[in-house]
């Protein structure tokens, strides 16, 4: 758990940060989103202490992060930037395995944990571990920067615009995976964006920040339904925001029993969004749902989706 | 508590020059090594005005640091310089006039410590104020303004250096001379032959690939060992052909100093000619030929006036490294001031060394000056 | 690769050319004679050429190797957040200093410690300083924050940092100001010859002042191959740190 008690970050006479108070549960998925200047790198930054905070405290664990020795406390804690900063003198192998090394694992533990995570990132360990971050892509070196993260196996991933560079085919792939990831280990991820499609997609929760404040912080579906202020409505994006709602909410909340859709099956995790985009496709008013394992479930019916939310 | 820890620095490294080390040096010849003289001997009865140069200095390193306190430390600093050389110019006359006429009276390490860290603190308070360049030159031209008064009022005349010229007035002022003439003869020629090859060079990559790596090993070769390398084929050429000797061709001497100057300058000339067409976009290029602008037009109004400020970097390099190696060719009978610091040296006559490495000094430091504040107008214009 | 082999091969026949020259000068005598016939001694025999090219190379490398270690512990001190104060002027002294000719501060060492070898390696020690300082400089000052931030984010302690990732780095911008500076020392050395450091500079002063040109010719070989085979091995050090950026 993370806890963000009356926290503030002034410097050169500016408030960057304005006592914002947050809590952040294990197993989260949580976003901070604001338009440029609003303090939502400053907090993350101020998490893994990159950034001292003027006032206020800081826990991870119920322990104060500043009680703590700085170089452990950043071990315990992945950390992706938009720039990805892997070390260009460095193989691949060398730079997922950078915190294992540092915390003294053996040569062989490092090189099957670097397999396993390239692996994990669709990366083939085979041909990418000998090879130096330029000789990779946008989107590949992201993904090493991922791994680098998660290495150790921290508690926390923090990650700062991470896709923020990179092109949106590169982008959507990343996303997916991240959210597999946070799916699969439900670690802790505390997320930085401007993009509220990102955040909308990611967040279990998502914290609006406006010029230093905390605005507003909710799930992704009260946000969406009640805004708590003109500039989040705004940042939600006024005339999206029914298309938007459709998209946090998956289709086994609106599921009619019995199966009278002719068709193939929507998967059941597909938001609603996806099915209306499916209906227009093939001019149906009505697609049956199936689960996991390919039996159907039940239908889900147009008139359904524009039911108020 | 110490808010300025470089002026804190400065002021004990002076402070321990002025305790242990010699100010001024006295011997009974030009040649003798002399017998030390302490500051304190040498300000003794002049405290008073010695404290009030020195005591703001010694206090500045520790309020805020305000523009204020860097005027203060810069104006301070800039008397102490001319303090210094005052002192020691009427220590020098008091020696002379109850001492025999050959003694000599030099500055010591204590003397030159405390005019480099005087110079240090002005720089670094000028740097903390951030003034321009232009601005930053005139205290040190006001301080040399002021010695150079001070030495034409004759206050310096018994200073073993001051005594060193007036003997030789005329061959050091000839031997000035030659050296400017010799680094201007060099320069002639390499703009002449460079700038053109730079031009060739950055338009054609074979031709690139093929001059650098040459000028790279000639900028690799010692200039000693240069020199001495001409020398061989030059007499041989002189030999062969009086009519070159006649010219004043020969092995030793100017000739191979000028040819060997040239081949060195060569190379920065010829690299930031190519560096500084580099710099200039290809989308500046394209747009200037959208223009409707002759390959010639587009040389002349876009590509050079973007490319002189790094070429003008390269013209300074140039000129400083050749004024420095201009002194090493005074080994082969150039002449010029190495002449006379390497007569200095093989005489073991240290005044004379100073005689010839000081000017030195200062025409490399001017030359440099000059160049950047050139560089910078040129810079301004463009901008 | 095969662009290393044939860099390799010219280092070591030079290499090979100068170690013959220094070890069997005298041996040449009759084509020295042949081209100098009115020198009644047309080899510098006053010492050995072994004995000249070891206080040369003494000279360079005891002074590079102590400006190496200082020049970078500066460039180090004043690029860290405790030294920053200082990193001011110790650029103005590098900017300056590079503008005085290296014969100016030989010559200014003996007037401040007299004659001999020891004014000689000060001086080279000092001016060697000034390149290496500014190069360590620009090159830890060239390295991405980004990277440097990433390493703080990963939890790297600031030592580690230094040695695994600024100075490795800044190393071929590091190298370069060291390359600098041995190569003017090579020739400085052989200055220093005219205020009483042996070097093979000796031969070639020895030559201008008693008129001997083989004497010059022989010296100034010697330097002009040393500092060859200097500039070249250079080379490959520094394509060897960089082998990263060429795969």
């Amino acid at each position: 758990m993370i806890e963000l008690d009356h926290v503030s970050k002034r410097y050169d006479g500016l408030i960057a940060v304005d006592n914002v108070s947050l809590t952040i549960d294990d197993g989260e998925l949580f976003v901070l989103i604001g338009p440029s200047g609003s303090g939502k790198s400053t907090i993350l930054r101020m998490i893994n202490r990159l950034m001292p905070h003027s006032s206020g405290t800081i826990r991870i664990g119920g322990s104060d992060i500043t009680q703590l020795d700085i170089a452990s406390l950043r071990r315990r804690m992945g950390y992706v930037i938009q720039s990805i900063g892997l070390f260009p003198h460095w193989t691949i192998e060398r730079n997922v395995g950078a915190v294992p090394e540092m915390l003294g694992w053996d040569r062989a533990r490092i090189a099957a944990r670097v397999t396993e995570l390239l692996t994990l990132l669709r990366l083939d360990p085979a041909t990418v571990r000998r090879k130096y971050p330029h000789q990779l892509s946008g989107g590949q070196q992201q993904r090493v920067g991922v791994a680098r993260a998660l290495a150790a196996d921290p508690e926390v991933l923090l990650m700062d615009e991470p896709f923020g560079a990179l092109d949106p085919v590169a982008r959507d792939a990343l996303q997916i995976e991240i959210a597999q990831i946070q799916r699969a280990s439900r670690k802790t991820i505390v997320f930085v964006t401007h993009d509220m499609e990102e955040a909308l997609r990611l967040g279990s929760r998502i914290a609006i920040l406006e010029r230093g404040r905390l605005v507003q912080c909710a799930s992704p579906l009260e946000l969406l339904r009640a805004p708590a202020n003109d500039f989040v409505r705004g940042f939600v994006g006024q005339d999206e925001r029914g298309i938007r709602l459709l998209s946090v909410v998956p289709v086994t909340e609106r599921l009619r029993p019995g199966d009278d859709a002719s068709g193939e099956p929507i998967a059941a995790t597909a938001s609603l969004r996806q099915a209306l985009s499916r209906m227009i496709e093939r001019g149906a008013d009505r697609l049956s749902v199936a689960d996991d394992s390919g039996a159907r479930v039940g239908t889900i019916h147009l008139a359904d989706l524009v039911r108020q939310a | 508590m110490i808010r300025n820890r470089v002026l804190f620095v400065l002021v004990l490294t002076g402070i321990a020059a002025a305790f242990f080390l010699a100010f001024l040096t006295h011997a009974p010849n030009r040649l003798l090594t002399g017998s030390a003289i302490p500051l304190s001997q040498v300000a003794h009865g002049r405290l008073a005005l010695g404290l009030a140069v020195a005591l703001p200095l010694l206090l500045a390193p520790f309020p805020p640091q305000r523009p204020w306190v860097h005027v203060v430390v810069i104006a301070a600093a800039g008397l102490l310089q001319i303090e210094l050389v005052a002192l020691a110019g009427s220590h020098a006359a008091d020696l002379a006039a109850i001492g025999r006429p050959a003694e000599r009276t030099s500055l010591g390490g204590a003397f030159w410590i405390l005019i480099l860290c005087a110079a240090l603190a002005i720089g670094d308070a000028q740097r903390r104020l951030g003034r321009p360049f232009l601005e930053r030159v005139l205290m040190p031209i006001a301080v040399a303004g002021i010695v150079a008064f001070l030495a034409a009022r004759g206050l310096l005349d018994q200073l073993s250096l001051a005594r060193e010229l007036a003997t030789r007035r005329d061959a050091f002022l000839a031997a000035a001379i030659r050296h400017v003439v010799i680094v201007a003869a060099a320069l002639l020629p390499t703009l002449v032959i460079g700038v053109p090859l730079g031009i060739l060079a950055q338009r054609h990559l074979k031709l690139r690939n093929r001059i650098f790596p040459f000028l790279n090993i000639v900028q690799t070769i010692p200039s000693i060992a240069l020199f001495g390398l001409l020398i061989g084929p030059l007499s041989a050429l002189a030999a062969l052909s009086p009519g070159l000797a006649a010219l004043g061709i020969s092995g030793i001497g100017l000739a191979p100093a000028i040819l060997a100057l040239v081949l060195y300058s060569l190379l920065p000339i010829v690299r930031n000619t190519v560096a500084g067409l580099d710099t200039v976009p290809a989308a500046i290029r394209d747009a200037g030929s959208g223009l409707g602008m002759t390959p010639r037009q587009l040389f002349w109004r876009v590509e050079l006036p973007l490319a002189l400020p790094v070429f003008l970097a390269g013209l300074r390099i140039t000129t400083v490294q050749a004024i420095g190696l201009a002194a090493v060719a005074a080994l082969i009978g150039a002449g010029g001031l190495g002449a006379i610091v390497f007569q200095g040296l093989f005489a073991n006559a240290q005044d004379l060394v100073l005689l010839g490495t000081l000017p030195l000094i200062a025409l490399a430091l001017l030359a440099d000056a000059l160049l950047r504040l050139i560089t910078q107008a040129a810079t301004r214009t463009e901008a | 690769m095969t662009h290393h082999s044939i860099l390799s091969e010219r280092l070591v026949w030079i290499t090979l050319v100068f170690v013959a020259l220094v070890l069997f000068m005298p041996a040449l005598r009759p084509i020295f004679a042949w081209l100098f016939p009115a020198l009644d001694r047309p080899v510098y025999r006053l010492d050995s050429f072994l004995s000249l090219t070891l206080a040369h190379l003494a000279l360079v490398a005891a002074s590079s190797l102590v400006s190496a270690i200082v020049g970078t512990a500066a460039g180090i001190f004043v690029t860290r957040r405790s030294g920053a104060e200082f990193r001011g002027i110790v650029e103005t002294i590098v900017t300056v200093g590079q503008t005085f000719p290296p014969v100016a501060v030989l010559a200014l060492a003996v007037p401040l410690i007299g004659f001999g070898a020891g004014p000689a390696l000060i001086a080279l020690t000092i001016y060697g300083l000034l390149p290496i300082v500014g190069n360590t400089i620009s090159g830890l000052t060239s390295v991405p924050p980004d990277t440097a931030e990433a390493a703080r984010g990963i939890g790297m302690r600031p030592g580690r940092i230094l040695l695994q990732v600024e100075l490795p780095l800044a190393a071929p911008v590091i190298l370069a100001g060291v390359r600098i500076s041995v190569i003017i020392n090579l020739g400085t050395a052989a200055i220093a010859s005219t205020v009483g450091a042996k070097s093979l500079g000796t031969p070639i002063i020895v030559g201008l002042n008693g008129g001997n040109t083989a004497y010059v010719l022989q010296g100034a070989i010697l330097v002009g191959l040393l500092a060859i085979i200097t500039d070249l091995g250079f080379e490959r050090l520094v394509t060897r740190l960089q082998r990263w950026r060429l795969v």
